[in-house]
């Protein structure tokens, strides 16, 4: 070790390293911003948002999430989160669970669709409100969730509300929410930057 | 009450070498973490961190635990309930020495 370890980035990217693991919201963000492109670009009267974007999106997505959490695994090491409480199993599925609000948010986007196209989004007030949390407990570390509350409570209060590519302004922010998350756990340890894997171990 | 020098005597060095205290602190927030894991956190080439590993078990700081996940070998390390002890008191010892030092006052030059 050429220089002094940071033991604060040490001791927080290690205790949020299954929520760290940003590649699964970047995924999710680009599938839902692929989704909406190639929503704006069927003809008007065949535009469902939640057929077009949000279903396929999801699914596909969900795949890929189990995916990236694997790739983690094996590129970044294991390191199973505490027990919620003494005598409790470890919570290994938490690795995927971070992104379970947003899918919850989603749906209740679809849900609401169905009765009232347009208005609020209850997916941006999930990621406006993730968000907040985030920073309020993590802020010295993870100060981008702040801008990404921001920017997401405009969609969450129904101020930007068109159905064009503007909705994909949740999606963009999740994945830039991941991108940087991503940089946080690859900066954390000398030993991030490089490719390491299991099998070489 | 031991002075601020009596303390820096008493600093554990199993505990105060910067790798070893890298992957101490490691592993007093999780479970459990594998090798990977502490070689990618902590920078060490692999000679190193099994060495450190190594002295650390020896001590009764750290318990290793090997296993199969499949067919894939994974090597575990946790904080014993000694190491977490021992980590406590060092940060205990640094935290008296550090307000000791403020305390100091240095000699002015004649």
């Amino acid at each position: 070790m050429s220089m002094a370890p940071d033991l604060a980035r040490i001791a927080f990217v290690t205790r949020r390293f299954g929520e760290l693991q940003g590649l699964q919201s970047v995924s999710l963000g680009a599938g839902l911003i692929l989704g909406v492109l190639s929503w704006s670009l069927l003809p008007e009267e065949f535009r469902n948002p939640f057929q077009h974007i949000v279903f396929p999106a999801a699914i596909g997505m969900l795949g890929l999430i189990v995916w990236i959490a694997w790739y983690y695994r094996r590129s970044f090491g294991r390191v199973p989160p505490m027990p919620s409480r003494p005598g409790a199993g470890p919570q290994d599925s938490r690795e995927i669970l971070h992104v379970s609000p947003m899918y919850l948010g989603l749906t209740a986007d679809m849900a609401k669709g169905f009765v009232y196209p347009g208005g609020p989004s209850p997916a941006a007030a999930v990621l406006a409100g993730y968000s907040l949390w985030i920073l309020v407990r993590d802020g010295r570390h993870r100060w981008h969730y702040g801008m990404v509350a921001t920017w997401a409570t405009p969609f969450a209060l129904g101020i930007v509300v068109r159905l064009d590519p503007a909705v994909a302004g949740p999606y963009v922010l999740m994945l830039v929410e991941g991108l940087l998350d991503y940089r946080l756990t690859r900066t954390a340890g000398p030993g991030f930057s490089k490719e390491r894997h299991a099998d070489a171990i | 009450m031991p002075t601020p020098f009596e303390h820096l005597a008493a600093l554990n060095r199993l505990v105060h070498e910067p790798s070893r205290l890298a992957i101490l602190t490691a592993l007093s927030v999780c479970e459990k973490a594998d090798f990977l894991f502490l070689l990618n956190i902590t920078g060490l080439t692999k000679g190193n961190l099994s060495s450190h590993l190594s002295k650390l078990e020896q001590a009764g700081l750290v318990a290793i635990e090997k296993k199969f996940e499949g067919k894939q070998p994974i090597t575990y390390a946790m904080l014993t309930l000694e190491g977490r002890e021992a980590l406590t008191e060092h940060w205990k010892r640094l935290e008296h020495i550090r307000k000791g030092a403020r305390a100091l006052k240095p000699l002015k030059a004649t």
